[in-house]
């Protein structure tokens, strides 16, 4: 399967953005020569030099070293969102396509009522009401995303419960929930982790753009979409501000693309 | 001398998947005369449907090719030819029916639309005002009840031995001189499936075509044949007419999958004779001769070498075993 | 006294129509007033073509799912309206072996794991379930190392073992075989079925035999139900209904066999295509088979026959028999 997988190049390049990205990431500390928030504002707006690789902010502070400590916390958004969307939607799910019936019904109309929200404007309006903060932005991203992952989750399930590996472990007396958790989550996986892969890059720019808008990962945490949200100030001046964060967003997404693509190549395979 | 209408020499048939050279079709030779039936018969996965679509070169493009070997088809070297004129044989006097009808049938095209195509390209002395009624004919003779009714329907409309009298008659527009069943009758019920070798021995009757019959089933094969392929692990094995392999089975596998067949009238309680161990998987062929593992009568040269073909008389009977080795090749 | 015995059992199943399937549904009858009593130790073979409530059958034996009406009695216990928690432990001893050995275990679990199922599920210690495993191994002939593959890594025959040593995980009395050895290659199927009746032997097994293949049928059954569209039409010995069969379905399916020793035979018997009768189109009240039967009479069309025993074991449901 893996060696199926290193013969998609483009899902291969996608691999290679990701592990860079999260090297970059893991290594801040290591790598970076000034603290993320070290201010100096003798060197404010400084164009990339040597001792700045990336060039400095408004507040004289390495955007190198901010642009690491960034990618955790996009990192961290993405992963974390979608975990949160992937246990809601197997639950809701499983739940929905396994018994079918009055609860699957339920359940779906909520996923309808909660799809017929605009997510981005929903997702605004419940962080205006509460305290912007990265584990908020965490949260309400979660929270608002799961609907598609459900539908999967349901889809993928109501046609695994009719096997007969399903049917005989019935015939054995194996309780729902262990039929459930063991024998069709697992094998619904595969559509899931697609669409979480792609889900991730989602995250990501879902988070930049509330951190441009300030109602994201608050200064003086720097996030790659906080710093868009200062270069917009001196957008004529500073080009490397806008330009190399807007470039890592880019980047990132389509490595995550590029990798869920060929997941799905995996996955389902055409024979 | 009756004629070979095919006539298939020493073909090979290679998959390629990794790094990995797979021999589907491996040294197999057959032939089917004019007017006969040819069963070919082997469990699954021992190339007897990559043999037959071999013949006209319907293999799957990326990974498979035929490697070496002859196919002769009325005097003509098929692997000679270019893909224009192999198209033209292949429909028209090779024409073929598989094992499941409805993935056959094109769901959104009615069986008036679907037989239409075939009778413009194979029948064009048919003028189109004439087609409808030659198509309602065509369904008449395969056994279709009402067909005025059941040609304008949709493949969902239609019952399984229903579609495949439809496949049947698509494949008989042409007149072929050869039909190609695959497992024509596996996915049907006992009683259809009766009515539809009934229905190909008739056609074969009407209109002195030739037959070459894949089952799984020596009594399906056993039913129409004249002679009788026996494949197993890519290569052909046995080949001899029908009574005298259903009667005097030569080799060890024909013996031991006849020996299987839970036919005889024995009260139930009693045992099948069984064939140990498995088929080996393609890609991991044993030396010598392959079914050695698994042969009651094996002896050293079986494990060492590879038998050739032994013709035990001047008809038929060829036997792929080291047990006949003072008979010539 | 008979191990497992169906009285009446009916099962329909609803087939909406119309747009927003507000319509009144259509009933399908799967299964019609079926009975059918199994021997303890002994093997009914229940032969019908697809469609017929086989399966359908099979699934309400082991209350997969649940019959419209009619009754169920497992060691002479009415076992129709249990509920879940209470059937359960009588699970135990029902089993069930599916015919498609390569989806009948759960793809992503090592077999050590899908033999050990049944077992975790009646809460057995650890320590047993590993050596039970390894006696189950050796009972259906598998080696050990297979315990830690997966599925796709066994060949039909070998995933068919599995199935069986699941389905005796428990040591259970009842093993309905829903064409188990249908899928499977004719030297992989002989193999199967010897195992079957070893296993037999030595555990005094019940076996309700479903399958299309009127020759496997015969060699395994002690006795055999035809069934047509849900209905069992004749049942007896296997014997006597292979050899004198009442029915005019039974004549029929046994006279469309292939058979390369009836080549030389005159084949006009075999009508050319079905011919049915076009008085009478859908649902209808009487004998199923009245469309394609060659003896029926008006009396068919409008009753249903009523099933009767011919001798002591064999019977049949038909007016007109010879």
């Amino acid at each position: 399967m893996i060696k199926i997988f290193l013969k998609n190049k483009l899902a291969f390049s996608g691999l290679i953005i990701i592990i860079l990205i999260s090297l970059f990431a893991v290594l801040a500390p290591v790598i970076s020569h000034y603290a993320p928030d070290e201010i100096d504002i003798g060197n404010y707006l400084c164009p990339p030099s040597y001792e700045h690789w990336l060039g400095t902010d408004l507040l004289g502070r390495d955007l190198f070293s901010r642009m690491a400590y960034g990618a955790r916390i996009s990192l961290c958004v993405g992963f974390i969102s979608v975990s949160i969307v992937v246990i809601i939607g197997l639950f809701f799910g499983s739940l929905a396509g396994y018994y079918g019936g009055k609860l699957d019904t339920l359940i779906m109309r909520f996923v309808d009522i909660m799809l017929c929200f605009p997510r981005f404007i929903l997702i605004l309006s419940i962080i205006a009401m509460l305290e912007p903060s990265i584990f908020i932005v965490m949260a309400v991203i979660g929270l608002t995303s799961w609907m598609g992952i459900s539908r999967l989750v349901r889809a993928e399930i109501l046609s695994l419960k009719e096997r007969d590996f399903v049917q005989a472990a019935r015939a054995c007396g194996v309780g729902d929930v262990k039929i459930i958790l063991q024998h069709l989550v697992p094998n619904a996986m595969g559509p899931v982790i697609v669409s979480a892969t792609l889900g991730v890059a989602a995250a990501i720019l879902l988070e930049s753009s509330l951190s441009f808008l300030g109602l994201g990962v608050q200064p003086p945490t720097p996030s790659w979409g906080n710093i868009l949200m200062d270069a917009k100030s001196c957008l004529g001046i500073a080009w490397w501000m806008s330009v190399f964060p807007g470039v890592a967003i880019f980047i990132t997404v389509i490595g995550y693309n590029l990798l869920g693509e060929g997941l799905r190549d995996l996955f389902l395979p055409k024979k | 001398m009756t004629k070979k209408l095919l006539d298939i020499k020493n073909l090979r048939t290679c998959f390629y998947e990794d790094d990995k050279v797979i021999a589907a079709v491996d040294d197999v030779s057959l032939f089917v005369n004019k007017n006969s039936v040819v069963g070919l018969v082997g469990e699954s996965g021992c190339g007897k449907t990559m043999t037959a679509l071999s013949v006209t070169q319907l293999l799957p493009r990326l990974n498979c090719k035929i490697t070496s070997g002859m196919i002769r088809f009325n005097d003509q070297d098929l692997l000679d030819l270019d893909k224009g004129q192999l198209r033209s044989i292949r429909g028209k006097e090779i024409s073929y029916i598989f094992q499941e009808p409805s993935t056959c049938l094109n769901p959104v095209l009615t069986v008036e639309e679907q037989m239409q195509e075939v009778v413009s390209l194979h029948r064009q002395e048919i003028s189109r005002e004439d087609h409808r009624e030659f198509i309602i004919k065509q369904l008449k003779d395969a056994g279709i009840n009402m067909p005025g009714d059941k040609v304008g329907a949709f493949p969902h409309q239609l019952s399984g031995g229903e579609k495949q009298r439809v496949m049947i008659a698509m494949a008989m527009i042409p007149r072929p001189k050869l039909l190609i069943a695959d497992e024509p009758t596996t996915a049907l019920d006992v009683t259809i499936q009766a009515q539809i070798l009934r229905l190909l021995q008739d056609l074969k009757n009407k209109y002195g075509m030739a037959i070459l019959l894949i089952s799984h089933d020596f009594n399906i094969v056993g039913q129409l044949a004249d002679y009788i392929a026996v494949m197993y692990a890519g290569q052909i094995v046995e080949f001899s007419s029908m009574n005298s392999l259903m009667n005097h089975p030569n080799h060890p596998y024909t013996k031991g999958l006849l020996d299987c067949l839970p036919d005889k009238d024995i009260s139930s309680g009693g045992k099948l004779n069984v064939i140990e161990g498995e088929v080996p998987r393609a890609d991991s062929y044993p030396c010598g001769c392959r079914f050695h593992p698994r042969c009651p009568y094996v002896f050293d040269r079986c494990k060492k070498e590879m038998p050739p073909i032994f013709c035990l008389d001047d008809t038929t009977p060829e036997v792929r075993c080291w047990l006949y080795s003072n008979s010539k090749t | 006294m008979a191990l497992l015995e169906l009285k009446d059992i009916t099962k329909f199943y609803d087939v909406e129509k119309g747009i927003f399937s507000l319509h009144c549904s259509q009933k399908i009858r799967a299964v019609e007033a079926v009975n059918l009593s199994l021997a303890p130790a002994k093997t009914m073979g229940l032969v019908g073509e697809s469609g017929c409530g086989k399966s359908t059958l099979a699934k309400l034996i082991v209350k997969l799912i649940a019959p419209a009406s009619g009754d169920i009695f497992f060691e002479n216990k009415n076992i129709t309206q249990l509920r879940e928690k209470e059937f359960r432990p009588l699970r135990k001893k029902i089993q069930i072996v599916f015919q498609d050995p390569y989806s009948s275990l759960s793809p992503r679990l090592k077999i050590k794991n899908i033999i050990a199922e049944p077992l975790q599920a009646f809460k057995t210690e650890k320590k047993k379930i590993e050596s039970r495993i390894r006696e189950l191994m050796e009972q259906v002939g598998l080696d050990k190392m297979y315990l830690a593959r997966f599925p796709h890594q066994l060949s039909g025959g070998q995933r068919q073992r599995v199935g069986i040593a699941r389905a005796l995980a428990t040591s259970a009395k009842l093993i309905v075989l829903d064409e188990a050895v249908s899928s499977l290659d004719l030297s992989t199927q002989a193999q199967v079925l010897n195992l079957l009746i070893n296993l037999q032997k030595k555990y005094k097994l019940t076996y309700l035999f479903i399958a299309h293949n009127l020759r496997v049928v015969r060699f395994i059954s002690d006795n055999v139900a035809i069934m047509y569209r849900g209905s069992i039409v004749e049942k007896g010995p296997t014997e006597i209904v292979y050899k004198k069969p009442l029915h005019p379905y039974t004549k029929k399916l046994l006279a469309s066999q292939p058979s390369w020793s009836k080549r030389n035979l005159s084949q006009n018997h075999m009508p050319y295509f079905n011919k049915s009768r076009t008085d009478i189109s859908g649902d209808f009240s009487g004998c199923q088979f009245y469309q394609h039967c060659p003896k029926a009479k008006q009396r068919c069309r409008d009753s249903k026959p009523a099933f009767k025993q011919v001798n002591t074991e064999h019977g049949v449901s038909c007016f007109y028999i010879d």
